[in-house]
């Protein structure tokens, strides 16, 4: 296992301020290494990782209501580009709906965690994703960094 | 005579060449004359005897040689100046050499024959003309005054005999099959009635109708007689015998001489009344002795048949344009109620009409939805549900009449009593919906004047062709058989049919309209439901981590009071979230699509035990399951949510210390379904909250007493079973325990 170190990035699109504020709070409390970069709507993500130089993220989390572009279409053009096609996406979403799920792994999201009301259970969810996502599994590395 | 008209009986009578006899009735004289010279070319035999000159030395002659110049000019003037085919013209009496008495004569013209019929009666007292006029004059405004057809009649047959004396006068009338009824008499007061005597299309066959159609009066005054051969037999220009079609005098057919014999009857007139080509009736007149009527006093009948005709007509078609204006009047008033109620079965069942829309009928009823509703005499429900199967499959006319069922179907003979008659507007041929009338068998609704226990009548030539006879032969015939339905009627039955359509189209329509309308709504409900309770959640999830980050970060900060008063914030907001799922998961229960079928209940319960089963152990509940649970038409999931929400209420809501559980079911009555119940020993619910335990959030005891709830579970219980078009009800006694029950429909 590799602790969740600084040189990984973790990008967040998340348009309330509370919530961000809570799993940043997660975030910072259980892995105080991370990098974090959130984005208040799915545009401007899509805009930033278009850049070429513009650096990769280990993980997305994606909220599924967003003001502007819904997150749900987000996970579709991220999908569809191939500079993050490969790139984890958790859906972090209020959402319990079937359909909204069903849709999600469809559209290629890699897990789909519904937002608990209580804090601890909240706390515990993202934690757990953080470390299967960012310490348990292994994830490509940039294309041009590959070696044999 | 019998070597003349071949070997006729009652069997082959309908095709007795009658209107080529060769013969005439002996009190008559008949020449066939040439035009424009007036040559004679036949001539009846009889001449030797009453102008002596023999027939054969006539043929040749002009017929000059036998009138005076006088006459001879009128003749030809009449030839030239009146249409004389086909069509009799009356002469004044004319006087012939070789004979004194002057002879009423009668000319016509048919095919190329000019044909003068010279009568001649010995004591015969010509009726005034002036006599006949008046006569006429106040028959026509009485005739005027009349009310009904048969009123009409009845004076029509009295003036006739006032005219000609003759012993009885019958207005006979022609049925569209032929057959015929009295329907107006005057007679001698000492003779039996024949009112309403029924006679089947034989006793007038075919030909004689077609001829009554053509010549308008035919009188035989002494029917015992020889008849008068022509002479030659055959006509010299064609070589073929004469059509006497039109000849007052021609020989009558030997089978109405036996018939008139057997009534012993001795004189006979018939005066054609033909209303718009169609022989609608006769004048039948009969006298026991001979008698002959003058050619005014025939005038003045034919005068008054023509009055009658043109009478009738009108009154005929007055009669049922009146019947027409009352069929449309109770068809308008039937759709105007149809628009208002919607249940056609009701505003047929409750409109003031003896039988459906005022169509005349002993019985009518109607099959729609499965649903029967009869108004009159009509068949029991089995033989209803038979006949509609029954046209359904057989019968391809949407508007379909017959006057005899019995003959349709045999097995419905013994119907007849009220459905011999049947006329069927089908609505729909699967399931079967039909508007049926029903009338009695004809029989049964006929009845003459003669007394019919009177024992048979036999004439002197035995007891075939006697009106007794022949009312039993057309009650034979017309066994089984109702009065005819008319176009009018067939009318009524097809607009009657074609507004119901349109009602049940039209609602089926709207209900199309508004079940998407509904489903409209209830995705709009949803998706209200669910963004609200999505976007609710945000902000309640936010007050409780703060709540919590509160704790976390000032903790120490904070006395119990306050800390106490943060955790109660965040107990609120865990509260709220779950109102706000039971809302969610309600208007999803709304959508998501049912998968119903045929399920064993057994399953859906074990598998709804084993989800609470923690909680049924914590509290040492007992369930017992008497016996197996039958089969039913359910969605598993749904089925196995109401099941979990009301064994954990009757956990749930149970201060007993032995609580028990019961989940059973009732055998289904009739043909409905099994009834399941779930039944616990209870806290029970008072009379006045057993509705009001179905409202969402709506609860009986304290929040926090018996473990909580939000007071969603039997909401959500009534909205599965609603949405499957089940039933839930409960019996509960306070204190005792609850029983729910509730079951699914299978589908048709």
């Amino acid at each position: 296992m590799r602790p969740a170190g600084p040189d990984l990035l973790v990008t967040v699109v998340e348009d309330s301020d509370e919530d961000f504020v809570a799993l940043n709070r997660v975030l910072r409390m259980a892995f105080p290494h991370l990098r974090v970069t959130r984005y208040r709507c799915g545009e401007d993500l899509l805009e930033q990782l278009a850049r070429r130089d513009e650096r990769l993220p280990a993980l997305i989390v994606l909220d599924l209501n967003l003001p502007g572009l819904d997150g749900r279409e987000v996970l579709r053009r991220l999908r569809e580009a191939p500079r993050t096609r490969h790139v984890p996406i958790v859906i972090l979403s209020t959402s319990s709906h079937p359909r909204d799920v069903r849709l999600c792994y469809e559209q290629g999201a890699n897990a789909y965690h519904v937002k608990a009301m209580d804090f601890g259970a909240f706390r515990e969810g993202v934690e757990t994703f953080i470390r299967y996502w960012l310490e348990r599994v292994r994830l490509p590395v940039p294309q041009e960094m590959e070696q044999p | 005579m019998s070597e003349r008209f071949g070997s006729v009986d009652l069997t082959n009578c309908d095709r007795e060449p009658i209107h080529i006899p060769g013969a005439i009735q002996p009190h008559a004289l008949l020449l066939v004359l040439t035009e424009p010279a007036l040559v004679i070319q036949q001539a009846s035999a009889n001449t030797a005897d009453r102008l002596g000159v023999p027939a054969t030395e006539l043929a040749g002659r002009p017929l000059a040689s036998l009138l005076a110049d006088a006459d001879l000019v009128r003749i030809q003037t009449d030839l030239t100046g009146r249409d004389l085919d086909a069509a009799p013209h009356y002469l004044p009496p004319l006087h012939l050499a070789g004979c004194a008495e002057p002879f009423e004569a009668v000319l016509h013209r048919y095919q190329g024959a000019l044909i003068l019929e010279l009568e001649q009666w010995p004591g015969a007292a010509p009726l005034a003309v002036e006599q006949a006029y008046a006569s006429l004059k106040a028959t026509t405004v009485q005739l005027e005054r009349a009310g009904t057809v048969s009123a009409f009649c009845q004076r029509a047959a009295e003036e006739v005999r006032r005219f000609t004396g003759f012993d009885r006068v019958m207005v006979y009338r022609f049925d569209t099959d032929g057959s015929g009824h009295i329907l107006a008499e005057a007679k001698r007061d000492d003779l039996e009635s024949y009112l309403g005597l029924h006679y089947p299309a034989s006793d007038i066959p075919k030909q004689a109708r077609e001829l009554f159609k053509r010549s308008q009066l035919r009188l035989n005054p002494d029917i015992r007689y020889t008849p008068v051969p022509l002479v030659p037999a055959l006509r010299p220009d064609t070589g073929g015998p004469l059509d006497m079609s039109y000849c007052v005098t021609r020989a009558m057919s030997p089978i109405h001489v036996e018939y008139l014999t057997n009534m012993g009857i001795a004189a006979s007139m018939a005066i054609s009344i033909v209303i718009n080509d169609t022989l609608w009736g006769l004048v039948a007149c009969h006298h026991y002795s001979p008698r002959y009527v003058s050619h005014p006093a025939r005038m003045a009948c034919e005068f008054l048949a023509q009055v009658l005709s043109l009478q009738m007509a009108r009154k005929e078609e007055a009669e049922a344009r009146e019947y027409a204006a009352r069929l449309r009047t109770c068809h308008a008033q039937l759709a105007a109620t149809m628009v208002e109620e919607p249940d056609v079965h009701r505003v047929l069942a409750e409109a003031p009409d003896a039988a459906f829309a005022g169509i005349e009928a002993q019985g009518s009823a109607l099959l729609l939805n499965h649903r029967l509703t009869t108004r009159g005499r009509t068949p029991p429900e089995p033989m209803l549900r038979a006949l509609t199967d029954w046209l359904a499959t057989d019968v391809p006319e949407a508007v379909w009449a017959t006057d005899r069922l019995g003959h349709v179907r045999r097995e419905w003979a013994d119907q007849a009593d009220c459905a011999a008659g049947v006329l069927a507007a089908r609505l729909s041929a699967q399931p079967p919906a039909y508007l049926i009338w029903f009338r009695p068998e004809v029989t049964q609704t006929v009845s003459w004047a003669g007394d019919p226990e009177k024992p048979m009548e036999s004439g002197p030539l035995g007891d075939r062709l006697t009106p007794r006879k022949s009312f039993a032969l057309w009650q034979q015939e017309v066994r089984g058989r109702s009065i005819g339905w008319s176009t009018v009627e067939l009318e009524a039955a097809r607009t009657l049919r074609q507004t119901i359509l349109e009602v049940v189209v039209r609602r089926a329509e709207e209900l199309v309209r508004f079940n998407a309308e509904l489903e409209l709504k209830n995705e709009e409900l949803d998706s209200f439901a669910y963004v609200a309770s999505h976007d609710l959640k945000e902000p309640l999830r936010g007050i409780q981590n703060f709540s919590h980050f509160v704790l976390e970060d000032y903790g120490e900060k904070l006395d119990p009071q306050g800390a106490a008063q943060l955790q109660t914030v965040i107990r609120l907001t865990g509260r709220m979230e779950l109102m706000l799922d039971s809302l969610l998961h309600y208007s999803r229960l709304g959508r998501a699509g049912l998968r119903a079928h045929e399920i064993d209940a057994n399953d859906t319960l074990q598998a709804a035990l084993e989800l609470i089963a923690v909680r049924l152990q914590e509290r040492g509940t007992a369930v017992r399951i008497p016996r197996p649970l039958p089969r039913v038409h359910a969605d598993p999931d749904r089925l196995t949510e109401v099941f979990t929400n009301l064994i954990s209420n009757a956990a749930k809501y149970n201060d007993k210390s032995e609580p028990w559980i019961e989940v059973g079911w009732l055998e289904p009555k009739d043909e409905g379904e099994p009834v399941l119940y779930v039944r616990d020993n209870g806290l029970g619910i008072a009379p006045e909250h057993q509705e009001s335990v179905f409202r969402i959030f709506r609860r009986l005891h304290p929040r926090d007493a018996f473990g909580g709830g939000v007071g969603a579970g039997l909401t959500i219980v009534r909205r599965i079973i609603d949405r499957h078009g089940g039933r839930i009800w409960l019996e509960s006694e306070p204190g005792r325990g609850s029983t729910f029950y509730f079951s699914f429909p299978r589908p048709a």
